[in-house]
């Protein structure tokens, strides 16, 4: 439990006053109360870097729905509430969007806080959107928790799968860190690896805190596999590239979507040459959109975004609740997180997405999943260009 | 496990334990001097580390001018933090506890002000942390691990050759027995000052290394803290040499249980291991007791009090 | 409301901790920096012992206050021989190890936690939560005065003040110490199984070496070796660091100026005021318990 665990209400309803002035100036006032959207991400502590950068993103998709004439009459707030990724702040947060500030629905990041604050969401029939985490059990957490972002299941299982039926290998080392994010996808990975027909000849969780893989990577040479799987994150991932390189491991290597970061490019050199990694959302060759958002990144703030993906889905993901919202509405019912859900049941295709084109949610036996393509990413000339889509079964 | 594998997890263990080993000898050195455990060297390791990052990396000094810059900002603050922090706590009489929760909370206090500077990203120090390597007799080396293998040893000599100095014989006899070593007019709290001073030069060079080859987290340092406090248990509290030792130890039975152990379970026994060892062998290893004649010795000669002629 | 609430209810829970980390550090004077497993340990007992055996809260309260004790005799029976720096390394050797070792065990959640059953249910669940809490806080403290104020509690200030004086007056300081980090762990263990209950999510980072700074912090504020210290102490540590929400200041900035005021109070507490609020202003293992 950290001493600085609690929701810092007077700030962020601050922010939220001001996010609110802002989107009701006078060209885009509208005659209905506002539509709230609370947003619960990491604001502060150490993945605040992601969790404003997806603020951001969700705020500008917001402002344009607004500018567009809202939903139906009625404008989109956003309310926005720190969890420094931590569940116990996370349940602190949504027990005050749900108490005090009455927001239908909210859109959540980081799996132990989705996980701990789906408990509220099924208690008081609040719509759950969860974004980025990619837990399994996201999919089985209850009756008004919904992801639109794909879980552990599709990114290492159709990754596994494309690596054998595409790209033909067939013994995979799998490296995976100590982690949530790490030790569960593993698993699938080698399950599906093997199912599609090939050969795990390694599997080595490693401490993420750790330097010196020396000795990992030396299991892994003597294990020759002809392609290494890495389930790390943005600390830990570099380094074991590095020192794969470093050692002379010269196999083809394939990492989650962290890998998909222009710093892990610069910080790599020529290590990174030929890196595959897989993307979650479509790239610029895929939908135009996707350079515009980033033009708009380039512009307005100078850089571009922390996880590009994720960004992406953080800023369709107000496009989905626009259209829940509106079917809500447009059957006569009052946007409660009940009717929110009920639409999601009725009405789970969500099409012309700006960046993400269509997401689709798949129901069945109590679980939300939803289905993705995975776009492969290769390095060249120190840049990522499109290599294929996989495609889930 | 064949030869190649064998001599390739030594020597990059060993290579690896470089800046373990500085920041052992730091806490070590202080310990020793001072008879304080000095958390604060977590806290001072990242204001290091984030000032050379943004001093060399943020505004393009060269390296050289953002290391000695840092060594002169961590020195400052090593020194600040024992003469109005442990010297209050000295006059006070104040119990070890004291001494524990002042430095952790210096350290913390400094690790958050390092964060609200240079937020909380993976840095690294160098610009790419891939050094490609060319084999020597099997064995990949890069130019990294020659240079950091260098820079402890220049550092170590430098200590070994301090040692010998007046300085250094003050700071052994202060080691010895503060309040003898003040009938002899050595004023121990210059001694504790220099002592601050030195550590902040080793600390600086950990940092440089570990950036050179890793990413850190103001938070980082923390966790190498206790690695350095490891160390300087099982080397034999007091023993700078074995505190040394016991990091490359450390570094090299970990590179090798791997093979054994799992490496997720490496730390839980470590740290088990050193509550083993605190409880039942709070000595420590001890150093050969007939220390071989042609080395040089690890301790200089006493100073010989002046004795009045009749 | 609901905020206030649940802020009242952290304060609950840190008053117990602190309240019974004194018992240890500030009665006995013991540097035992393992508290957080023992808070850990009634956590994960609630949660395993609720959840998954199905049983009963106050029975999976007792059963994880008893597995604390046993993993505090664990370590106090050999341990307890040395004192001083060794004892506050091995501590916190045993703390970190010990939660490595819950982040490589499958059922006990490994790094990603694990979910709870809820204990306090219904529209008034905050209410209920704040009242238990506050009552088992109570309780503590109560414990706490009454260890000090009676024949045994002597004893103790004898031990803490000159061990060597104790042992030769025929009473087994080992007894003392084993007895005194027994209590603490099992009131430390009832805390950790009244916020499993209310927040329903565990996970190792919440036991850290962070939590038992956290504690020391609200131990030095509150007065070492007083009884009603840890209360003042808990009271301040957690609602100072939020007043750092009135200020304009950016997101990023505002969880390290919170640690920052959070660390920089206690430091200046071990300069100004060394007893702490409620102790005495004489130097900390020095202050003589008062009943309060």
């Amino acid at each position: 439990m950290d001493q600085a665990s609690l929701s810092r209400r007077v700030l962020l309803a601050g922010a939220a006053l001001g996010f609110s002035a802002f989107l009701l100036s006078p060209a885009v006032r509208a005659a209905g109360d506002p539509l709230k959207i609370g947003v619960l991400l990491p604001l502060t502590g150490p993945s605040a870097t992601f969790g404003t950068d997806y603020l951001q993103s969700i705020s500008w998709a917001v402002d344009d729905i607004n500018k567009a004439g809202g939903v139906e009459g009625h404008l989109l707030q956003v309310v926005p509430i720190d969890t420094r990724a931590d569940p116990q702040t996370g349940l602190s947060a949504v027990n005050r969007l749900v108490d005090v500030d009455k927001a239908p629905a909210y859109l959540v990041s980081w799996s132990p806080v989705v996980r701990s604050t789906g408990q509220v969401a099924n208690r008081e029939k609040v719509l759950e959107i969860s974004i980025g985490a990619t837990s399994p059990d996201i999919a089985k957490l209850g009756k008004y928790t919904y992801t639109i972002y794909p879980l552990a299941d599709v990114e290492a299982v159709v990754a596994a799968r494309w690596q054998v039926k595409k790209l033909g290998k067939k013994r995979a080392a799998v490296l995976y860190g100590n982690t949530e994010s790490g030790v569960a996808p593993a698993r699938l990975f080698k399950d599906s690896f093997t199912n599609a027909g090939g050969s795990v000849v390694a599997f080595e969780a490693y401490d993420p805190k750790a330097t010196d893989f020396t000795s990992t990577l030396l299991t892994v040479k003597g294990a020759d596999p002809d392609i290494i799987w890495i389930q790390g994150d943005a600390a830990d991932t570099p380094l074991i590239i590095a020192q794969a390189r470093q050692l002379g491991l010269t196999q083809t290597i394939a990492t989650v979507q962290v890998g998909n970061n222009p710093a892990m490019i610069e910080q790599l050199g020529s290590a990174a040459d030929g890196l595959l990694v897989t993307s979650l959302a479509p790239g610029a060759d895929v939908n135009p959109n996707v350079q515009k958002f980033v033009d708009r990144w380039q512009k307005e703030m100078k850089r571009v975004p922390n996880g590009l993906p994720t960004n992406q889905f953080m800023h369709d993901a107000v496009y989905v609740l626009r259209d829940l919202f509106a079917y809500t509405l447009k059957h006569g019912r009052q946007p409660t997180g009940e009717n929110l859900q009920l639409a999601m049941e009725e009405a789970p295709q969500f099409n012309n997405l700006p960046l993400l084109n269509s997401v689709k949610i798949l129901s069945a036996n109590g679980e939300h999943r939803v289905s993705n393509d995975l776009y492969i990413l290769q390095v060249k000339d120190k840049k990522f260009v499109p290599y294929d889509t996989a495609r889930p079964e | 496990m064949n030869l190649s594998v064998f001599a390739q997890v030594l020597w990059s263990s060993i290579a690896f334990s470089t800046f373990y080993v500085l920041l052992s000898v730091a806490f070590a050195l202080y310990l020793k001097i001072t008879k304080v455990w000095n958390f604060t060297q977590a806290g001072l390791f990242s204001v290091g580390y984030f000032f050379i990052y943004g001093a060399h990396r943020i505004f393009a000094l060269p390296a050289w001018l953002s290391i000695a810059a840092a060594i002169l900002l961590v020195a400052a603050l090593a020194m600040a933090i024992e003469h109005f922090g442990f010297r209050t706590l000295r006059r006070r009489r104040s119990p070890t506890l004291v001494y524990f929760i002042l430095s952790f909370m210096i350290a913390e206090f400094l690790i958050y002000f390092v964060t609200l500077l240079a937020g909380a990203q993976p840095q690294s120090l160098s610009a790419s942390i891939f050094v490609p390597s060319t084999p020597v007799f099997g064995v990949l080396v890069t130019s990294w691990d020659g240079g950091a293998l260098l820079t402890v040893a220049v550092l170590l000599l430098a200590l070994l050759a301090l040692s010998r100095t007046t300085i250094g014989r003050k700071m052994v006899a202060v080691a010895d027995n503060a309040s003898l070593a003040e009938l002899f007019r050595i004023r121990p709290e210059r001694i504790y000052l220099a002592t601050a001073a030195l550590s902040a030069v080793l600390i600086v060079a950990a940092a440089w290394l570990f950036g050179t080859k890793s990413v850190a987290v103001p938070a980082s340092s923390l966790d190498l803290i206790f690695i350095a406090v490891i160390s300087c248990i099982l080397g034999g509290v007091g023993s700078l040499a074995g505190a040394a030792v016991a990091a490359v130890v450390l570094s090299i039975l970990k590179g090798f249980s791997i093979f054994i152990v799992p490496s997720i379970w490496q730390n839980a026994l470590v740290y088990y291991a050193l509550v083993l060892v605190v409880v039942f062998f709070p000595n420590g290893v001890r150093l050969p007791p007939r220390w071989p004649s042609w080395l040089p010795a690890l301790r200089p000669a006493p100073i010989e009090p002046k004795v009045a002629q009749k | 409301m609901t905020y206030l609430a649940e802020l009242g209810i952290l304060v609950a829970i840190w008053t117990i901790l602190a309240a019974s980390f004194n018992i240890i550090i500030g009665f006995a004077g013991l540097f035992v920096i393992a508290h957080p497993l023992f808070f850990a340990c009634g956590a994960y007992g609630a949660v395993i012992l609720g959840g998954v055996f199905g049983l009963p809260f106050a029975v999976s309260v007792a059963a994880a206050a008893a597995i604390a004790v046993v993993l505090s005799l664990a370590f106090s029976v050999p341990a307890a021989r040395v004192s001083g720096d060794y004892l506050l390394i091995a501590s916190a050797g045993f703390l970190l190890g010990s939660l490595q070792a819950i982040r490589n065990v499958d059922w006990l959640g490994a790094a990603s936690g694990l979910d709870g059953p809820a204990i306090f249910t219904g529209p008034e669940r905050t209410l209920w939560g704040l009242l238990t809490c506050w009552i088992c806080a109570l309780i503590v403290l109560l414990l706490a005065r009454w260890i000090v104020g009676s024949h045994f509690g002597r004893a103790v200030i004898a031990m803490r003040d000159d061990e060597t004086a104790l042992a030769s007056l025929g009473r087994n300081p080992m007894t003392i110490k084993i007895v005194l980090i027994t209590v603490g762990a099992a009131c430390a263990s009832l805390g950790g199984s009244l916020y499993a209950g209310y927040f329903q999510y565990v996970s190792p980072d919440q036991f850290e070496m962070l939590a038992a700074t956290t504690m020391l912090a609200m131990v030095i504020v509150g007065g070492i070796g007083s009884t009603y210290g840890p209360l003042a102490g808990a009271i301040i540590m957690t609602a100072l660091p939020q007043l750092v929400s009135f200020f304009d200041l950016p997101p990023a900035w505002l969880a390290p100026v919170q640690g920052m005021i959070f660390t920089g109070i206690v430091i200046v507490f071990l300069f100004v005021r060394p007893g702490g609020l409620l102790g005495s202003t004489t130097r900390i293992g020095q202050s003589k318990v008062r009943a309060q």
